[in-house]
């Protein structure tokens, strides 16, 4: 089982280091498109895995989840138009895919919003390729409680280390809001952490 | 300071409890299978290679737009391409007005009164009323030929009941 070592590994650069320029000017030709997406891969699907990942916790789904955001990139790539970054033109499709895969999954559930979150809380456990200690279990459980899309802010913050602007592309949201966001979001966590590592 | 800096030091202030954990790499306890990054890319990349795109219909709009025309923006194609048909139907529409007027002017009188007041949605207000006007002239004309003189008395004692005084002051 391939542990997750910390936030240090997401910035790890592929070996190559190839620049997301040549990476779209490969995709962007019939020719070297495969080669591009073989790139993009190497680059980015970690990355975009944990990301996914710490938004719908569960392994399994996070697999479905990253498969189906992978396929939607390698379909959409003629609509990228530089306009933001490859980057955050990944993240957002990611974040999207993530935030819809949620939004079904409430619907599907017929308990209420509370008690879905705490389901997913209680999932962790549950999760074969979890193996947080005690403080690890309660940030996620707290995490998870947030509402999702101030998850996304958080972890794109925290974990990601995002700038505002880059979050503001990936969310479409305003800086501003994004700032108070986070506000609101590390408050929330750290003081479900306090109450229940303490407790 | 660094952008990375930056970030830690805004959580540093936000809540040093959560950069404390943060330094110390309590942030996460997620694992994966340990081949499932190499099995990821080869499951994408065989779904890719099974699957055709299901290109929409905009899709395939876009595409042939950036084909036909590189470099525009397919808003502004569909834009110029929405103003030309615009243009079309307005030209199409004004030759139909003209062969309109071409039948109009072949009809007669009473072909045409009988159309406006058959068809009187059609038309404004000022246009029904003189037509109406038109056809009370008539109604007051001609049936009167064909009356008794009883029916004839009978009319004029109703016309003079409903006429008002400064009315008749003006006929007479």
């Amino acid at each position: 089982m391939a542990k997750r070592s910390g936030i240090k590994t997401l910035f790890v650069q592929t070996p190559g280091g190839i620049q997301d320029e040549q990476i779209i000017q490969w995709l962007q030709q019939s020719a070297t498109v495969d080669r591009g997406f073989r790139a993009l891969l190497e680059k980015y699907q970690e990355r975009l895995y944990w990301h996914v990942r710490r938004m719908v916790v569960e392994h399994d789904d996070a697999n479905d989840v990253i498969q189906e955001c992978l396929v939607k990139v390698y379909r959409k790539i003629n609509t990228f138009r530089g306009k933001s970054s490859l980057y955050t033109w990944l993240y957002r499709i990611a974040t999207n895919e993530a935030l819809t895969f949620l939004r079904k999954q409430k619907r599907k559930a017929t308990q209420s919003i509370d008690d879905e979150d705490l389901l997913l809380a209680e999932r962790l456990h549950a999760d074969a390729y979890f193996d947080g200690d005690e403080a690890q279990v309660q940030l996620q459980q707290a995490i998870v409680r947030l509402p999702e899309k101030q998850r996304a802010v958080f972890n794109l913050r925290y974990f990601e280390e995002m700038s505002y602007k880059e979050m503001s592309e990936v969310l479409n949201t305003s800086q501003g809001a994004l700032k108070a966001s986070y506000h609101h979001a590390v408050k929330k966590i750290e003081h479900y952490v306090k109450t229940n590592v303490s407790s | 300071m660094s952008h990375k800096e930056n970030i830690r030091e805004e959580l540093e202030q936000e809540s040093p409890f959560l950069a404390r954990m943060k330094a110390e790499d309590k942030s996460e306890g997620f694992t994966v299978p340990p081949t499932y990054f190499r099995e990821l890319q080869e499951d994408v990349l065989h779904r890719v290679a099974q699957k055709p795109a299901a290109v929409s219909l905009r899709e395939r709009w876009q595409a042939f737009i950036n084909h036909l025309l590189p470099g525009v923006h397919p808003v502004a194609v569909l834009t110029g391409l929405a103003l030309v048909v615009v243009g079309i139907w307005w030209v199409a529409q004004d030759t139909t007005m003209v062969s309109g007027e071409q039948i109009l002017a072949k009809a007669s009188e009473e072909e045409l009164q009988a159309y406006v007041t058959s068809n009187t949605d059609a038309f404004t207000t000022d246009l029904i009323l003189e037509v109406a006007d038109e056809e009370a002239e008539l109604d007051l004309l001609l049936p009167v030929d064909n009356f008794s003189e009883e029916e004839a008395d009978q009319l004029l004692d109703d016309l003079l009941e409903e006429i008002d005084e400064s009315t008749l002051q003006e006929i007479l």
